[in-house]
């Protein structure tokens, strides 16, 4: 029982359990990986097959969202730097920049299919904007599920000033760097389908 | 090298403890309940199958009275029939070939044969049941909507699957829900996959290096691998069906379609080949999913009751990654005839056929494990030799199969239905059994009755064979599978009678499980008080009391001198020594 | 116990076996040109097969039954025996892919040899639950179609549009083939709604019809006789019954039957 160990075996086991939420974050990360990677399969093979393939002319409000999204791996990293040292005290405001810039992108891309949708162009219009509503869709879902992880960090920081004494149990440079590793992936997986989209056609 | 999962506090309260719990062993027991509740269903579902196959145009009175729609008339509908084959395969394979050997076993057992106290994420783990338990759900609400449960197979192959209601009974809304369940059951397994894995690498003893984890476990987290990477593909196409489905998307359907003569206008330039390739990229290591727990399994028990350790186990170790990576260079074989371009079938029947040989390597394996053993005949020990043998039966065939030019008269005849039962289903199955029996103890801390558990072999294993072994006979004649009669046909007539025999066999070997089932509740209050190792086995699981206590270990922390198959050690004053005694060198 | 499951494997091994040689239930009687390099194939995979399958269920029952426990007497301590895995490993693999090998050849030959100039050409457009057969007619070619224009109550199954001059000789059946013997047949299969598969057993031919794809496949009859053609892709409700009548005739007969259907 928990309460038999001795303050050694706590310390060892708080650490470790951080190490495994950041191999957590990197195995459902390679799934989600392998979640893109066939519907890319699914896209190259269906514009092969298609005389008719024609891309959607791209929102140029995706080239901003870009630019945020990227901003907030930044203000992240920032953030991490900054919960670096234990002390630090009420920091956290480089969290809660990098949750409103994330805020920010998925208002963006809202916008982007917005105008999409007034230009008279949907889901079913043809095969390369239902992908592109699909991929951008799936990947703001997956980012809103980063944003509701930053929230929850940054509640705690706010909470009681002290990271550290609020979420006994949870190594906040660990829970960031968690955190961050899925952050920077959505990230990089925007970029890419942005590529995949409007770069290569 | 130690690392603990943060140990929680025994759960106060029953809906805490039983119901909601974070505890791995219950939540493994959940896992078996479910696929327990579910190979039942299953296997009803099988009962129906059997009877319109058999006699087509019987009149059931009894059955029109429960299921009028099913039974217009009196005989069963084709449309009935098709969508308890449909009902049947997808529920044996997400919810009983997936969910008992690596959900089940795999949630009990692995934690305490690496010596960790819980899993790396006990809140996901418990979520990943809860999550299979509301799959499950929405599945079997697809039997109870209008229109009936869908009629496209467990392959769900569009754009038969695609078009709606108008291409079929059971197109509709229930189709709808086999996809909505299939997605679900993808995030609920790859929550499982990252925990198995995170758990294996993380949370093993002091002293249980890598080599040193007993093959269920190896079993355990190759299949997981497998998962993590094999369902995310699975939900992509499940997306993609559903966009086709309501959103009016063209990914699998093409455009001129005339369905029911009606000109379906709303679709252009999809390709039905990319369901095929995306669904079994999924599919073929989904039987590897579902089949290599039960090698783990049939590993581990053969070691125990020949009384010897398991021959070449890096070999063996080496073989479970081999089928593994292998697998997902081979699912071209299941498209042999749909059209893929000729050259890629010749690859895919080159990768095929290498996968056999790790398979290969393990029969032989098992054999030397056998020669010069003292072989106990447990209950347990005789369904892991029943996999053995089931095993080979079932996987010569594929010799056959996995050539695209023998695979032109057997493709999607009876010969692969034999083919893919013996070895994804009932050895599979038979690996569960082997695991039940020999872990029903640890689980329950009672003994199954062995003699009823022998009773329960004979029949299956004679009754698995009757089923099975015609259905090739069947399909060297040419008997196309997913028919709702085989009647229809001059050339398949004289067959009939196999039909009838396979029948019979199937309602005797169903019957037979009642047995099982009734020593399977008998002995969870009546059964003979068990030891902490009734086997005298030598993992980890066997060091603590049946069953184990909340936390497994209780504050010992559990250490590791060796591998997990010392038995008959020479000079060694038992017949097996234990993972964890420390005895002097033994290897040497 | 031992005795008894060691039998019952050398049982499994002997009825199986003993079934095949046999030849209880065994493939239709051949009806085709390419069959013969098929089952061939078959043939020799299935004595490999029942060789190995024969062996191991033989082996697993003796050891059963000669290992069984008796007396004091530990077990061997065996763990391994590299030389004995080599081996194993080796022989296997050499079956194995030297099967694949052969096997890809008479694919290759089968699939990647084109159809020969002088093969009858013949189209199948697949539909629930029924095969359409369309003959291109004195012309050779094959009119246009537009899905619009199919309406099953005219007998418009494919939509051949009237506006064509190709399509006018076009000769369209329902569920009823006929093809020359002794003559190649080169088939395009289509399907209008969803996937189904040209099954004919004795021609050991068997090809999924993909609504969207032009589908080639040749096979050259060699018995005349009437033959059944089944589906073998699962396509809805009445798939075991969506059964088409194959004639194979002799060259002149088959010329007859097409002035006969050109006349209707």
């Amino acid at each position: 029982m928990a309460t038999a160990f001795t303050t050694t075996a706590r310390a060892a086991e708080r650490i470790a359990h951080a190490e495994t939420s950041r191999l957590g974050v990197g195995l459902a990360l390679t799934s989600i990986g392998m979640l893109f990677t066939g519907l890319t399969s699914a896209y190259v093979v269906r514009q092969a097959l298609d005389p008719a393939w024609r891309a959607t002319p791209m929102p140029k409000i995706l080239l901003i969202n870009t630019a945020v999204l990227l901003a907030s791996s930044v203000t992240l990293e920032k953030a991490r730097r900054a919960l670096g040292g234990i002390a630090a005290g009420s920091r956290f405001e480089w969290l809660a920049a990098t949750m409103a810039l994330g805020i920010a992108f998925v208002g963006g891309q809202f916008m982007a299919w917005r105008q999409l949708t007034s230009g008279g162009i949907y889901l079913s219009t043809n095969p390369h904007s239902s992908f592109f509503y699909l991929l951008t869709g799936l990947h703001g879902l997956h980012l809103l599920g980063g944003i509701l992880a930053l929230g929850y960090l940054c509640l705690r920081a706010s909470r009681d000033y002290s990271f550290v004494a609020a979420v006994p149990r949870v190594d906040p440079v660990r829970a960031i760097g968690a955190t961050a590793l899925y952050w920077h992936f959505m990230g990089g997986l925007w970029v890419y389908l942005l590529v995949l989209l409007f770069v290569r056609g | 090298m130690a690392e603990q999962a943060l140990v929680h506090e025994p759960a106060k309260g029953f809906i805490r403890k039983y119901v909601f719990s974070t505890d791995h062993k219950v939540i493994g027991i959940q896992y078996y309940v479910l696929a327990l509740f579910s190979v039942l269903l299953g296997m009803v579902l099988s009962i129906f199958m059997r009877l319109r196959l058999a006699w087509p145009m019987e009149k059931w009175p009894l059955l029109q009275q429960v299921f009028p729609t099913g039974f217009v008339g009196g005989p069963m509908t084709p449309e009935f029939y098709l969508s308890m084959m449909t009902m049947h395969g997808t529920i044996m394979v997400f919810f009983v070939l997936t969910t008992a050997p690596l959900s089940g076993f795999g949630n009990y057992f692995l934690p305490i044969q690496i010596g960790a106290r819980d899993m790396a994420f006990p809140v996901l783990n418990m979520l990943s049941f809860w999550v299979t338990l509301v799959s499950l759900l929405v599945m079997v609400a697809a039997l109870f909507v209008t229109g009936g449960a869908p009629i496209a197979g467990w392959t769900s192959y569009a754009p038969l699957s695609a078009l709606g209601e108008v291409a079929g009974p059971g197109l509709g809304l229930g189709q709808t829900l086999w996809i909505i369940s299939i997605a679900i059951f993808c995030v609920a397994s790859l929550l499982t996959a990252l925990n198995f894995l995170t758990t294996t690498l993380n949370l093993r003893a002091r002293g249980m290096s890598l080599l040193r984890m007993p093959l269920t476990v190896w079993a355990w987290f190759t299949t997981a691998m497998l998962a993590l990477l094999a369902f995310p593909v699975l939900l992509a196409g499940g997306i993609l069906l559903m966009l086709d489905r309501v959103g009016g998307t063209s990914f699998f359907i093409p455009g001129g379609l005339v369905v029911s003569d009606r000109l379906i206008s709303a679709h252009t330039g999809g390709s039905p080949l990319l369901w095929q390739h995306l669904f079994w990229f999924f599919g073929h290591p989904e039987v590897y999913i579902a089949i290599l727990p039960g090698m783990g399994i049939t590993s581990h028990v053969l070691s125990t009751f020949s009384r010897k350790p398991i021959f070449a186990y890096k070999a063996m170790v080496l073989a479970i990654f081999a089928i593994g990576f292998i697998s997902y260079l081979v699912w071209g074989h299941h498209m042999f005839m749909s059209g893929m371009s000729p050259y890629s079938s010749m690859a895919f029947s080159i990768t095929t056929l290498a996968v056999g040989v790790p398979s290969a390597i393990k029969t032989f394996n098992w054999l030397a494990t056998l020669r010069g053993g003292r072989i106990r005949l447990t209950a347990s020990m005789l369904f892991a030799l029943g996999f053995v043998s089931l095993f080979v039966s079932g996987g010569v065939t594929g010799m056959l199969l996995a050539q695209p030019v023998i695979d032109i008269p057997l493709h999607d005849t009876y010969f692969v239905v034999a083919h893919f039962h013996i070895i994804m289903g009932v050895a599979a199955v038979f690996g569960i059994f082997a695991g039940t029996y020999y872990w029903f103890p640890k689980m329950f801390g009672r003994m199954l009755n062995e003699r009823l558990g022998k009773i329960h072999f004979w029949f299956t294993i004679a009754g698995v064979y009757a089923i099975f072994m015609p259905m090739h006979f069947l399909g060297i004649a040419g008997a196309p599978r997913r028919y709702a009669q085989l009647t229809e046909f001059e050339f398949l007539t004289p067959l009939q009678a196999l039909q009838v025999f396979i029948s019979v066999a199937a309602f005797i070997t169903i019957a037979a499980q009642l047995i099982f089932l009734f020593n399977f509740i008998w002995s969870l209050r009546r059964g003979k008080r068990a030891g902490a190792n009734p086997w005298a086995s030598t993992s980890l699981e066997w060091t603590v009391p049946s069953p184990p206590p909340h936390d497994n270990f209780g504050a010992v922390e559990p250490v590791v001198f060796h591998g997990p198959y010392e038995y008959s050690v020479p000079n060694a004053p038992e017949d097996y020594v234990m993972q964890s005694e420390p005895v002097r060198e033994i290897n040497g | 116990m031992a005795l008894l499951l060691g039998l019952f494997f050398w049982l499994v091994a002997i009825v199986t076996v003993g079934i095949f040689v046999a030849r209880v239930w065994w493939l239709p009687d051949l009806a085709s040109m390419e069959g013969a390099l098929i089952d061939r194939q078959l043939t020799m995979t299935l004595i490999i097969a029942g060789v190995v399958f024969f062996l191991a269920q033989i082996g697993l029952g003796y050891f059963i039954w000669r290992y069984r426990a008796r007396g004091t007497e530990r077990a061997t301590y065996w763990h391994e025996s590299p030389k004995l895995e080599a081996a194993w490993t080796i022989a296997t693999a050499v079956i194995f892919i030297g099967l694949g090998v052969r096997g890809n050849v008479v694919w290759a030959n089968y699939f990647m040899s084109g159809t020969p100039p002088d093969a009858v050409t013949i189209e199948i457009t697949a539909q629930q639950f029924a095969w359409n057969v369309r003959y291109p007619g004195p012309d050779g070619k094959f009119g246009r179609t537009n899905p619009a224009l199919i309406d099953d109550a005219l007998a418009n199954y494919l939509g051949l549009d009237p506006k064509d001059t190709a399509g006018r000789d076009d000769i369209v059946t329902q569920n009823i083939m006929v093809v020359p013997i002794m003559r190649p047949v080169r088939l395009m299969l289509r399907s209008k709604d969803v996937t189904h598969s040209f099954f004919v057993p004795q021609f050991r031919l068997k090809q999924d019809a993909v609504p969207g794809m032009a589908i080639q496949v040749h096979f050259t009859a060699t018995k005349a006789g009437e033959y059944e053609i089944a589906c073998a892709e699962l396509c809805g409700m009445q798939h075991y019954k969506m059964r088409g009548r194959l004639m194979a005739m002799p060259q002149p007969e088959y010329e007859d039957w097409l002035k006969k259907r050109a006349a209707l």
